[in-house]
């Protein structure tokens, strides 16, 4: 059973608010998907190789030749928020590098 | 009680490649205006998805070779998620258990071994591929951040050192080693102050002869390779002061002030945070041949080890001047170049160290290469001086206007009549004209002052115009000033 | 309305919107009809019939969305597509043009770049007359996951048309289209084409560029077309798939040219057709297992072979594909975070409240339930017992199909275990929703090529038929396809629509 506070957890990593009733009904429901997703455990897996990639050709490579870029405004234009240059959010707390 | 400091160092270097990790856009955007070295790849637009520049994979297996690292026969890109302004996707494209490079090092002088010089070597972890975010610039107001792109997706490695550092001078010592030997292979500018080398330190202290590691510390927002050292030194004090008064010291990330010289504790206590790691799906594993990495190898050109032991052996040159030498590319390639025409080594490096150095500081100028001086203007020159058409004196000059203009030297010193004087028969004569012209200074001498003789030198000089062979003169003085003396 | 639908005998006797596009290529290419009349007509029946909301967007011939100009040039009319109006799922970036993946977080995002299958279309010359409605972000079966409101199925408008890729699988069923692009990453154009009665292929993963198509699950998100007939596929998919460099998941096996191989196909003697009887136990509808098993005898007479395969593991696939996809969708989903595009809450104290309100108000409650999910499948502590179990289960069954292709080239089986469900039937309970998929995200998790062709009709609805091959065999699947349409004549069943 998944509390209410892993539903905050996760929501809170997932950068998504959720309402209190949204948090327990999510609790209830992803709860009974992993149940139901459990039987997944049952299987012998040992050795057996992840599928990390489908089916894929390896080494795939570009070369280093640069290309134009379509440009400041261009980039910037769906932007919800910006000063004509970059992209503008609210201030960020921490110092970074 | 005496603490033994425990350092480990995470380098990140941007490579120097024309273009971007996974998109065409230019790297050299430096001094542009935001976002426009920039496309709907590396700004995260929907629907976009990555293709590996060949350069970085290539200058990857080049540096994790030139750092005896093992390269990877199978490697991946994995996917480090969380949200931050400068991080277009929401996600850093990065390497998490399958790194390019593992397991080398790094030789450094060990500081602590008493005695004669040993050499110890410094672990390196791992090397990885990763591309970097964008910058963040607080706004006047401080309301609002402004975000920039252009740095997004430039590639990094980052390169981990073993904790086998013990003080903060080996770990300055390490970062200097570091970023020769990645000037040596041409893959990154290695600056600090420009942005294009970063360090973070891991620092902890446990007391003397204890193997376990005590709690280590992150320290950031260090911005060259002194702030690093003063840092770290400033960090073990401060935990050995922790630990001697009972306390014990809180696993954290801290923040070195440079005005202030500490480390300070950031705001928020940070947990460690969950980066869901997993395979990037949109990028396919990458088989490095074994042929590809030995033509990499081959490829390679002398480092400055095998350069300092090369200097230090068959060339017989100071440890001070090949060390000097050898951690220098440019400076280095240039003396070899030299040395392949002309077994006077240790002259060479005396006007390489000696007056051109000095110019070279004069003008601001840090690669040799980037001046009009080339090994041919050297060779000529001491060549020169040993057949004795110039002196050691005259050739200082004829160093300044190679700089100024370039030109060949034999042009130069017909161009300003710095032939050297060794006709004897003239010397003679300006000796006599000297001698007659300065009783007083002749009387000295006779006297018993020694000093006189550099005054009536000077005098000689002064009427050659500097061009007298100073051999020859002084030869020929001391015989004049010895009759005279007899007489 | 839902006994109500119109049936063919030939070509000749359909309406023009409803002619296959290889009827319309001849009749271009005649003379008979010219480039402009024709999109003229089809944007009058598609506005007509607006309100079976298969269009978020409608693009006007007159030099909006950059179409291409029909293929006026005399050399252009000999490509297959020149002229021929088309439609987009509106995951697929079209630069210039509106492109929300139906979502409100995107609601006004416009490209600034083509993707490639876009690309691709224009130089065969196609006519892009709009973009269809979707479930948000490609997660749904029904589009009612839409931010726009759902799409409503041609047969029977009180029943869902199916997702993600409704709105596409509407577009053709209704002669508003003829032919359109989805996305499938579970099924999401099989399972509508099935329900709305028309063709609807995922290729072999990597046979069509991912570039430009909004990401849901990046290991088993595949674009593919909507068409009325095979031959028509076969003509979609010379147009689109090819390698390219700027999709690194891309395939370099050579595009093989399809059309004139499945026009000349030999038929299907000698096929070894696999089936796997559970596919027929409890919880698929009578009907459609009826009209399923009726396809097979149809095969059987055309001279193939049906053969019982196993498909051991495939009771796991919808907790394998139901971990993975979320998992990768919790990170594609990353980006939508106000800063760069599309919405932004309008309130907000700080960056964080930004952040968590915008992509609470942006994301739909299925998109939000499934990024929650996958995040945990993810998450510290989590990860092995979830998504790695999940992706070594989903070696274990793409060791099944490799197993089953070396009794069968091709394996048959039902699309969907019922018909087209009414419209909030199943929006209460996930794991009832995630079920319908169960014939459809095995061909994901494998990367095999799957078809689905309607087979008949089970209480005046549609059933599709499902045929899968191996990696790149989509010239046997689509000659199979072709010669089971030469034989039956459930495809030339329509939707009354006006």
């Amino acid at each position: 059973m998944i509390s209410k506070e892993e539903i905050t957890r996760i929501a809170n990593l997932a950068m998504v608010e959720l309402t209190e009733t949204e948090k327990s009904e999510y609790s209830v429901q992803i709860s009974s998907l992993l149940d139901y997703f459990r039987q997944m455990q049952e299987l012998d897996l040992a050795g057996v190789e992840p599928t990390n990639h489908a089916l894929v050709a390896d080494n795939v490579l570009r070369k280093d030749e640069a290309a134009a870029s379509p440009g400041q405004s261009a980039v910037i234009a769906g932007a919800p928020d910006t000063d004509g240059k970059s992209y503008c959010v609210p201030a960020i707390i921490e110092t970074e590098e | 009680m005496k603490f033994e400091a425990v350092i480990g160092l995470e380098v990140h270097v941007q490579l120097n490649t024309n273009t971007k990790i996974f998109c065409s856009c230019s790297t050299r955007y430096s001094g542009n205006e935001p976002n426009t070295s920039v496309c709907e790849i590396c700004s995260g637009q929907p629907g976009v998805l990555p293709v590996l520049n060949e350069e970085v994979l290539k200058r990857a297996v080049k540096t994790g070779l030139a750092l005896n690292c093992a390269i990877a026969k199978r490697t991946k890109f994995d996917r480090k998620n969380y949200f931050y302004p400068d991080l277009p996707k929401g996600y850093q494209v990065s390497q998490f258990d399958m790194p390019i490079c593992e397991k080398g090092y790094i030789a450094v002088i060990d500081a602590a071994a008493a005695g004669a010089k040993q050499e110890k070597k410094i672990g390196i972890t791992r090397i990885h591929m990763e591309e970097d975010a964008g910058k963040n610039v607080h706004g006047a107001d401080g309301k609002n951040s402004f975000v920039d792109y252009n740095r997004a997706g430039v590639p990094l490695l980052e390169i981990v050192s073993e904790p086998d550092l013990r003080s903060a001078a080996e770990a300055k010592e390490y970062l200097e080693k570091l970023k020769t030997i990645l000037k040596y292979i041409d893959v990154s500018d290695c600056n600090m102050e420009d942005g294009s080398l970063r360090c973070d330190a891991n620092v902890s202290v446990r007391p003397g002869g204890e193997t376990k590691l005590g709690t280590k510390v992150e320290i950031k927002n260090m911005n060259s390779f002194r702030g690093v050292q003063k840092a770290i030194e400033y960090e073990i004090e401060r935990q050995s002061k922790v630990c001697e008064s009972g306390s014990r010291i809180i696993q954290e990330t801290r923040l070195y002030d440079e005005a202030r010289g500490v480390t300070l504790s950031m705001r928020k206590k940070e947990e460690a945070f969950d980066y869901r790691y997993f395979p990037e799906p949109d990028l396919p594993p990458y088989d490095v041949a074994a042929k590809d990495i030995e033509a990499i190898r081959a490829a390679l050109p002398e480092l400055p080890d095998a350069k300092f032991a090369r200097y230090t052996g068959e060339m017989q040159l100071s440890e001070y001047d090949a060390s000097l030498i050898s951690n220098n590319p440019s400076l280095a390639a240039f003396f070899d170049e030299c040395a392949k025409n002309y077994t006077n080594y240790k002259a060479i490096t005396n006007w390489l160290l000696g007056d051109i150095s000095k110019k070279m500081n004069e003008l601001a100028i840090s690669d040799i290469f980037a001046a009009k001086i080339r090994p041919a203007h050297l060779l000529d020159m001491l060549k020169l001086i040993d057949d004795q058409t110039i002196s050691g004196k005259i050739a200082k000059t004829v160093i300044d206007e190679i700089f100024n203009t370039g030109e060949k030297v034999e042009k130069i010193i017909e161009r300003l009549g710095l032939v050297q004087i060794t006709d004897n028969s003239f010397i003679l004569k300006v000796i006599g004209e000297v001698l007659t012209e300065n009783p007083k200074s002749v009387s000295d001498f006779i006297s018993g002052k020694e000093a006189a003789v550099g005054f009536l030198v000077g005098q000689i000089m002064k009427k050659t115009k500097g061009k007298a062979n100073p051999g020859i003169v002084n030869q020929t003085l001391k015989g004049e000033l010895a009759k005279l003396k007899n007489a | 309305m839902s006994e109500k639908f119109l049936k063919y005998s030939s070509v000749k006797e359909m309406p023009l919107h409803y002619k296959p596009a290889h009827e319309i290529r001849r009749m271009i290419d005649s003379g008979e009809i010219s480039p402009p009349e024709i999109s003229a007509h089809i944007i009058g029946r598609a506005k007509k019939n607006a309100g079976l909301n298969a269009f978020l967007a409608l693009i006007e011939p007159e030099g909006t969305g950059g179409n291409s100009d029909g293929g006026a040039a005399a050399g252009e009319s000999k490509k297959f597509w020149a002229g021929v109006p088309v439609a987009l799922k509106d995951n697929i970036a079209v630069k210039g043009v509106k492109t929300t993946a139906g979502s409100k977080i995107l609601e006004n995002h416009i490209p600034i770049y083509d993707a490639t299958v876009v690309k691709k279309l224009r130089e065969a010359g196609a006519l892009i007359v709009g973009k269809t409605n979707m479930d948000e972000f490609a997660m749904g079966s029904s589009t009612e996951n839409s931010a726009f409101g759902p799409s409503k199925n041609p047969w029977d408008i009180t029943r869902v048309p199916g997702g993600s890729s409704g709105g596409s699988a509407v577009a053709v069923a209704s002669g508003t289209a003829y032919m359109a692009l989805g996305s499938d990453t579970g099924g999401s154009i099989r399972q509508p084409a099935a329900l709305c009665g028309v063709c609807g292929m995922k290729p072999t993963y990597g046979s069509v560029s991912r570039y430009g198509l909004i990401a849901f699950a990046s290991s088993l998100d595949q674009i593919g077309p909507f068409t009325r007939d095979a031959l028509d596929m076969a003509a979609a998919l010379d147009a689109i798939c090819g390698h390219d460099p700027k999709d690194s998941t891309s395939s370099d096996r050579p595009a093989a040219s399809l059309f004139e191989a499945v026009k000349n196909g030999s038929g299907v003697k000698g096929l070894k057709i696999g089936i796997v009887e559970e596919h027929f136990g409890e919880g698929v509808d009578s009907g459609v297992c009826e009209r399923v098993r009726a396809a097979a005898a149809e095969f059987e007479k055309m001279g193939a072979t049906i053969v019982s395969v196993k498909l051991p593991h495939a009771k796991y696939a919808i907790p394998v594909y139901y971990l993975i996809a979320t998992a990768e969708a919790s990170s594609n989903l990353a980006r939508f975070d106000g800063v760069k595009y599309g919405f932004r809450a309008p309130e907000f104290k700080n960056l964080k409240e930004m952040y968590m309100k915008t992509r609470d108000q942006g994301f739909g409650a299925e998109v939000k339930r499934r990024i929650i999910l996958g995040t945990y499948a993810l998450s510290s502590g989590y990860y092995d017992a979830y998504y790695k179990t999940a992706q070594k289960a989903r070696t274990r069954i793409k060791e099944d199909y490799q197993a089953a292709f070396g009794q069968a080239d091709l394996i048959l089986s039902p699309v969907t275990p019922a018909t087209a469900f009414k419209f909030g039937e199943k929006t209460a309970d996930p794991l009832a929703m995630y079920m319908s998929d169960i014939f459809t995200i095995s061909a994901n998790l494998a990367s095999i090529p799957a078809i689905s062709i309607p087979c008949g009709l089970s209480g005046g609805m549609p059933v599709g038929l499902q045929l899968s091959a191996n990696y790149f065999q989509e010239k046997l699947l689509l000659q199979a396809a072709h010669e089971f349409q030469k034989h039956t004549d459930h495809h030339l069943y329509f939707a009354a629509v006006e």
